[in-house]
């Protein structure tokens, strides 16, 4: 028996679903959805879950990941209550019960903490860059002088260590609370990897939605981050690229980087478009830190992109500047985005699917065992 | 009896070209020996009137129409109300469905015309029953919504109005509402009762005569001519009204029966109507200790769609509900409120109504309320099944549990008169339920109230007609008559005046009121061979008539219907009207042609109810289809005027047999007259016995009900009949 | 005492009631309506609920009614296209769309026989044909033929001209106008219903087999296009599996954001009509919740006992069609067995809700809603029956009375 707890309802209106009320449960979204399954329906279940305040229910379900928000179901709903953003925010919701650290919960609702923690990240980088930085020099582009290589690669690993153990910490707890007492054979674990590879990769459930263009943006956007996390990473390890010296155009690296820098550019600009069109089912509602990572991305990507222009251009002191600031605006990106916020999401989608097959996995395992039993 | 009968046979539309014209002309001037008998090939047109009509000048009383069939043209062959006319179908139900220039066609045109000539020479037209001191006078019992409504809406139209209220203030129910929702976009806003404004139009208006802390005694007469006997504080007031419009509203459902749902066992379970009062005070607090509510629970149905309370909906309680959950969230925005419910039933626009509570943050809870338990501090807990949410859910900590009672019609209430012994013996349909509720104290021999239909609701059983109640000239409105919402309320009660009116109107002329409207004819008794046998008194199905101590009928003309249910039923054949009499029908039967055993021409009377049966028949024709060619149709008013003699007499005279088709009853009965097919059908049961007796089989009387769309089943009903008769042989009767 | 004349406009059940009801109180009435014949909406209805009983038999009693009272007009064919004037005293303007056949007209049938072109039939929604001189159906009042000029070939062909017995056939009539001077309107022009191309999840009307409930009405009819057989419009075969899909445009904010109050009902009287003809058959009913108020719950709970009748609460997501069966893929949230619905059907019937005619043609005198129900109106016009609300018949007929009443107060004591 569950009890009815009115406060949820309010609590998650923080986490944006303000329409969950308006919900008079016709199923019609479940119906329409293109991913729900007999096994794994919504939204229309969690919509019922959320006013009723069913706590328990969601905290150890899958499906707010499961979802990829096509907005199908917001199209539909003759009652405009968003099913599609109430799986968003049951999404932020689950992002802020993860995270052991509490910020996440901070973030998504409350205002003030975001504005601090954004302005301390980013002002602290500032100062920490333009503190520790080399000299400017002003005769030709000098950025690894700027920026020396053996205070900024270290201070680079520490920062992509410590946002790793905590992404992956509140993974952990994450397992903890879909999977909970079921016991899965360790063998499964390995043979379902691919799962995760898959899904982490491609975003393959996207694709099933009706809307197919979403996909392909966010792939753009996904491979150019991707890839732009890894270029710097190279470059940290090999110096391939990021050099003082500008590499020549057909250099692999810039072609790869000139690749990221506009599927990036592109589909981050789409998306903030979007948002303010409001056309799309998708784009209708945002959350604060819907912004906030579209901006906080909008200014890595494009002072990221100014750096290297400057430096084809050969203007020093505006190339060293511009890296201060693509400094400032990633370092509250990776950080506050990956563990905490929007972007832990390449971390929870890829397992949950992962989680969901561990699951099924299990219990076809145990059915067949029963069988076998009887037999 | 009309005088001088002339016949008019039309050739037109293949009538003459299917049927030999001057043979048929023969059986009006030779055998029926008129005067007058002319054809014209277009009968209806403005030349085929005019030639009627220059006969009618010099001295024509009767005319008989040859032609198409009585429901159509109506208008063109009316020639005033001094002028008996007499249509014989030949187009529809003889050419058009059965085959040209053939023999058997021949004789039934011939049979058809027969028939027409007997009944036109039977007929008189029909004077006017005019009572005298007839009252235009509305009475409307009941001050609640909607009988100030039909009250102010009867005076708005220039009637005098009578208003009598049990309580000592008008207003009744909906006075005690808080709030009433709104009915303008956008239908989502609660606004003040607009009853105050109607009372003091009421109130101020000379038309209108109020009686408070008044019941009605007695009411005698009929329409036009309703004595009321009003008590007031100890005294008797007597006024003379044409009409009555039963106005005394619902009551809620019993909560004392709902100790399932805590109601009687904890404080903080109260009624809807509970509810509105304390609203209307002020503050909605726990009746325990006072304190502001800040969680509500409202279970719907509290009693409704219930077989073991009320079975039916009470069709506001969800509007209800949502606007007093509007009232908590008007109180305290931050108050939980649930509202446990079956079927959330907002038509119209209260869809908008129910998003807007939505949108408070009401929730909502599908499925059957499992138990209302009590939790510490006299707080409540609400277990359900949630179908939404798959699983069984518990809301605790409620400081007031609301139930939505359900509504019980006033007339629902007192006891079932004692059923005859009389009764118990005869064969018949079921006695209508009346209910001694003391409301109109009817001095009708029927009982004293309106009959009900099933839980109390006096209801009109007729969807296209529905403020037919089964006495006639009193019409029940508002919430007595179904659970209804305040709009439907206003709208109906509107009606209701209208129809109260309109039923003066008609009285005062001498018509009948519905479904036999213009209709100035009424059954006539002729008292000196009556047995006192009841069965008029007792069979009519709207109350008309009464007895006297000595149990002879007294009919009450403005009351009548005029079906001629009584003229069926009376086996002296003592009721007749002008236009239509047992030994109207009888004749028309006796002068049917019965061909000779061995010409093997059985003949079927196939008595039609008008209104139904009758127009299947056209739409037959009209479609083509074939029937047999031994029927010989006779239209009734109703079944119900069936007269057993008629079997005899078809039956002595050699005719094989008799097939009445009438409308469906039971239940969802759908004759006109309410009980008419009904009771022909039990008087066939009866004349079975006989026909055994008299060595005539039983076979030959078979009553189907049929309706107006059966029309392609009639052909086969009537072949099936036809070749039950072949079985049985032909009537040893024939001949003598 | 001013003028004691009323003008209803609409000739369906809730016009011919207000215009029966108040002529027997004593007024002249003017009955004004756009199709050929009287009775609206119900004549294409095949039986009311809950009574399952015929509409013709009550509108027989209707139309005797006019037929035997001189104090009613019926106009036919006709349309108000201006109303000046204030309560009491209003001049309206009605255009008077010609017949091309006189009111001589016997019905005698002759000219259909020999008449070349045919027409779809909108009285059956199209699906079937009449000629192009007609008998818009077989109740029909008055019951005089009509032509379609859009369908017919006109002097060319000419036949039904001579044929006419009694040169009831005139093809070069021309649109009349008259004026009438009345105390009061009572607007009764009724309902549509939604337009299914709207519908883009149900297949917008294009999958042959999804019908509405309208249409279904006339499968039904002994005198529809099929004479009362239920068959699938892509093949004529009977159906043994048919989904009602309830709310079909209505309680959707994206269509119709209201209740149409009657569609559940229809559903479980269409249920019926299945059943009965053929008690194997199964018959699904998609729904949100089941609205039968009052003493229609008998009703509901006579249906819901029928045998392989399944109730599922559930809205239908979206129907697909497969091309080559013409069979029905129905997509919906069982809610009561928390399954996931995929279900084929051989014919699926649209409850598509009541769309007042006042929305897609406001009449200069009424205030409407956002969704084209009456308001307010001026003193002396009042709306009747389903521009009003969505009613049933028997709410239909109970408002028209009650318009009657206002109308006549109108035009007295002035």
């Amino acid at each position: 028996m569950t009890k009815v707890n009115p406060n949820f309802g309010k609590k998650l209106k923080k986490f944006g679903a303000e329409t969950v009320y308006h919900c008079f449960h016709c199923g019609n979204c479940t119906a329409v959805c293109p991913l729900s399954t007999d096994e794994h329906q919504f939204p229309r279940r969690f919509m019922r879950y959320v006013q009723v305040g069913m706590e328990d229910k969601i905290k150890h379900s899958l499906e707010p990941w499961l979802c990829y928000y096509c907005g199908d179901c917001q199209t539909a709903c003759p009652r405009q209550a968003n099913p599609g953003e109430v799986m968003m925010s049951l999404r932020r919701y689950l992002t802020s019960l993860y995270d052991w650290t509490g910020l996440a919960r901070k973030l998504y609702t409350s205002m003030a903490w975001k504005v601090i923690l954004v302005g301390l990240l980013f002002f602290g980088t500032l100062a920490v860059v333009y503190g520790f930085s080399g000299p400017m020099v002003t005769e030709r582009v000098e950025l690894e002088t700027f920026a020396p290589a053996h205070i900024v690669h270290p201070v680079g690993i520490v920062f992509g260590t410590v946002l790793a153990v905590l992404l992956l910490s509140n993974v952990y707890r994450m397992y903890r609370m879909v999977i909970g007492n079921t016991r899965i054979p360790a063998n499964v674990y390995l043979q379902e990897v691919m799962t995760l590879v898959v899904h982490f990769l491609t975003q393959i459930r996207m694709g099933m939605c009706t809307n197919k263009s979403r996909w392909i943006k966010h792939l753009l956007l996904m491979t150019g981050y991707l890839l732009a996390f890894l270029l710097v990473n190279v470059d940290v390890f090999t110096a391939w690229s990021l050099t003082n010296e500008p590499p020549p155009w057909y250099h692999p690296a810039k072609i790869l980087w000139t690749y990221a820098s506009i599927a990036m550019l592109y589909a981050t600009l789409d998306f903030m478009f979007g948002r303010l069109r409001k056309k799309d089912a998708w784009h209708q509602y945002s959350h604060s830190t819907d912004w906030m990572f579209l901006l906080l991305l909008f200014g890595t990507i494009a002072t990221g992109i100014l750096v290297r222009l400057f430096m084809e251009w050969d203007l020093p002191l505006p190339t060293y500047h511009t890296f201060a600031f693509h400094l400032a605006f990633t370092v509250p990106l990776l950080g506050l985005e990956v563990p905490f916020t929007k972007w832990s999401h390449l971390a929870y989608r890829p397992f949950a699917m992962y989680f969901a097959r561990l699951k099924e996995r299990t219990i076809q395992l145990q059915q067949e065992t029963q069988t076998e039993v009887a037999a | 009896m009309a005088k001088k009968v002339g016949a008019y046979i039309c050739t037109g539309c293949g009538i003459g070209d299917a049927l030999d014209i001057e043979a048929l002309a023969k059986v009006a001037t030779k055998e029926k020996k008129l005067a007058i008998c002319k054809n014209h090939p277009f009968l209806c047109g403005s030349e085929g009137c005019e030639l009627i009509k220059q006969d009618i000048q010099e001295g024509l009383d009767g005319v008989v129409i040859a032609a198409c069939s009585q429901r159509v043209n109506t208008d063109v062959f009316n020639f005033g109300p001094s002028v008996v006319v007499e249509r014989v179908n030949l187009r529809e139900q003889c050419i058009w469905c059965h085959p040209a220039n053939d023999e058997d066609t021949q004789m039934l045109a011939e049979d058809q015309l027969r028939m027409g000539i007997v009944k036109a020479q039977q007929m008189e037209p029909p004077e006017p029953y005019k009572a005298e001191d007839i009252s235009r006078t509305v009475l409307v019992v009941g001050g609640g919504l909607a009988g100030v409504t039909a009250a102010l809406e009867a005076a708005r139209a220039g009637y005098p109005v009578v208003l009598v209220e049990k309580n000592a203030e008008l207003g009744g129910w909906v006075a005690r509402l808080h709030k009433q929702v709104s009915q303008r976009p956008p239908y989502n806003e609660l606004e003040d009762v607009d009853l105050a404004d109607r009372i003091k139009e009421v109130r101020e208006n000379a038309n209108i005569k109020i009686y408070t802390s008044a019941q009605i005694e007695k009411i005698a007469g009929g329409p036009g001519i309703f004595d009321v006997t009003i008590r007031q504080n100890g005294t008797t007031a007597n006024e003379r009204v044409g009409a009555v419009v039963l106005a005394t509203g619902a009551v809620p459902y019993d909560a004392t029966k709902l100790g399932h749902l805590g109601f009687g066992r904890y404080p903080n379970v109260i009624t809807g109507d509970a509810l509105e009062e304390m609203a209307a005070r002020g503050k909605i607090v726990r009746p325990s200790d006072g304190r502001e509510v800040r969680s509500v629970a409202f279970i719907l149905c509290a009693g409704s769609r219930d077989p073991e309370h009320l079975p039916y909906c009470s069709s506001v309680c969800c509007i209800e509900s949502l606007k007093q959950a509007l009232y908590v969230k008007q109180q305290n925005p931050d108050a939980a409120v649930y509202i446990f419910f079956k079927d959330l039933r907002a038509p119209g626009t209260y869809e908008f109504l129910y998003k807007r509570v939505q949108t408070e943050g009401v929730v909502f809870f599908r499925g059957e309320v499992a138990a209302v338990t009590e939790g510490g501090n006299q707080t409540l807990v609400v277990e359900a099944d949630d179908v939404l949410a798959g699983e069984k859910i518990v809301a605790e900590d409620l400081d007031l549990v609301v139930l939505a009672t359900g509504m019980v019609p006033t007339t629902a209430f007192g006891e079932a008169p004692a059923v005859e012994e009389e009764k118990k013996e005869e064969e018949g349909p079921p006695p209508d339920v009346i209910l001694k509720s003391d409301i109109l104290n009817l001095e009708y021999r029927q009982g004293p109230e309106l009959p009900t239909l099933r839980y109390g609701f006096p209801d009109s059983h007729f969807i296209c007609f529905p403020y037919e109640t089964r006495r006639t000239g009193i019409y029940a409105a508002g919430a007595v008559r179904a659970p209804m919402d305040i709009p439907s309320t206003v709208r109906d009660a509107t009606g209701a005046a209208l129809k109260a009116i309109q039923c003066i109107e008609l009285t005062a002329q001498g018509s009948a009121v519905h479904p036999r409207v213009w209709d100035f004819s009424y059954p006539e008794f002729s008292l000196q061979r009556c047995t006192q046998c009841k069965r008029c008194t007792v069979e009519c199905p709207f109350g008309a008539i009464n007895e006297d101590e000595k149990t002879y009928p007294l009919p009450n003309p403005t009351r009548c219907r005029r079906c001629g249910t009584c003229m069926g039923a009376c086996p002296e054949r003592l009721i007749s009207f002008k236009n239509y009499s047992v030994g109207m029908i009888g004749s028309m039967i006796k002068t049917i042609e019965v061909p000779e055993e061995d010409e093997e021409k059985p003949r079927i009377v196939v008595l039609a109810c008008e209104n139904d049966a009758y127009p299947a028949l056209d739409m037959a024709g009209i479609n083509r289809l074939q029937l047999s060619p031994w029927i010989r149709v006779i239209p009734l008013r109703c079944l119900g005027s069936t007269n057993l003699i008629w079997i005899a007499d078809a039956l002595s005279k050699g005719i094989d047999g008799i097939l009445l088709l009438g409308c469906k009853h039971g239940d969802d009965y759908q004759c006109h007259f309410v009980k008419g097919s009904e009771l022909a059908s039990y008087r066939l049961g009866k004349i079975a016995e006989t026909l055994n007796r008299l060595a005539l089989e039983s076979d030959r009387v078979r009553m189907e009900q049929v309706s107006i769309m059966d029309y392609h089943r009639i052909p086969q009903i009537i072949e099936d009949f036809a070749k039950r008769l072949e079985e049985v042989g032909p009537n040893p009767y024939k001949g003598f | 005492m001013g003028n004691r004349s009323v003008l209803v406009v609409g000739g369906g059940i809730s016009g011919i009631t207000a215009a029966v009801e108040a002529s027997e109180v004593g007024c002249e009435v003017f009955l004004v309506e756009r199709r050929p014949y009287l009775g609206g909406r119900v004549t294409q209805l095949n039986q009311y609920f809950p009574k399952l009983c015929p509409p013709n038999c009550g509108l027989e009693i209707n139309f005797k009614r006019i037929k035997q009272n001189p104090r009613i007009h019926c106009l036919t064919l006709a349309e108000v296209t201006e109303i000046t004037g204030q309560e009491g005293d209003f001049q309206v303007k009605v255009t008077l769309a010609p017949r091309y056949v006189t009111d001589q007209c016997t019905a005698c049938h002759k000219c259909v026989e020999v008449c070349p072109a045919e027409r779809p039939n909108d009285f059956n929604y199209g699906m079937d044909k009449t000629k192009a001189i007609y008998l818009p159906h077989i109740f029909a009042f008055p019951a005089k033929y009509v032509i379609d000029r859009q369908a017919c070939q006109g002097t060319a062909c000419n036949k039904c001209a001579e044929v006419c017995p009694v040169n009831a056939v005139d093809l070069g009539m021309e649109p009349k106008t008259l004026t009438l001077n009345v105390g009061s309107i009572i607007w009764a022009t009724g309902w549509d219903p939604y337009d299914v191309a709207k519908l883009t999840y149900y297949g917008s009307g294009k999958y042959r087999n999804v019908i509405t409930n309208v249409m279904m009405e006339r499968l039904a009819a002994p005198n529809g296009p099929t004479g009362g057989e239920i068959v699938r419009p892509s093949d004529g075969k009977p159906v043994n599996k048919v989904a009602f899909v309830q709310c079909a445009g209505s309680r959707d904010e994206n269509h119709l954001p209201y209740c149409s109050g009657v569609c559940c009902l229809a559903s479980l009287k269409q249920a019926t009509y299945i059943l009965e003809k053929n008690p194997e058959a199964q018959v699904y009913i998609f729904y949100i919740d089941i609205r039968a108020l009052g003493r229609y719950e008998d009703f509901f709970n006579r249906v819901k006992g029928m045998q392989n009748l399944h109730l599922i609460k559930g809205k239908v997501g979206q129907i697909t069609e497969d091309a080559a069966t013409g069979n029905l893929t129905l997509v919906a949230e069982d809610q009561e067995t928390q399954r996931l619905l995929n279900e084929t059907f051989e014919m699926v019937v649209l409850a598509t809700g009541m769309v007042p005619t006042t929305r897609t043609q406001p009449p200069a005198n009424l205030t409407c809603d956002e969704n084209g129900f009456v308001i307010s109106a001026v003193p002396g016009v009042y709306g009747a029956g389903c521009v009003n609300k969505p009613y049933d018949v028997a709410s239909s007929v109970q408002d028209a009375t009650a318009a009657a009443m206002k109308a006549i107060q109108s035009t007295v004591g002035r």
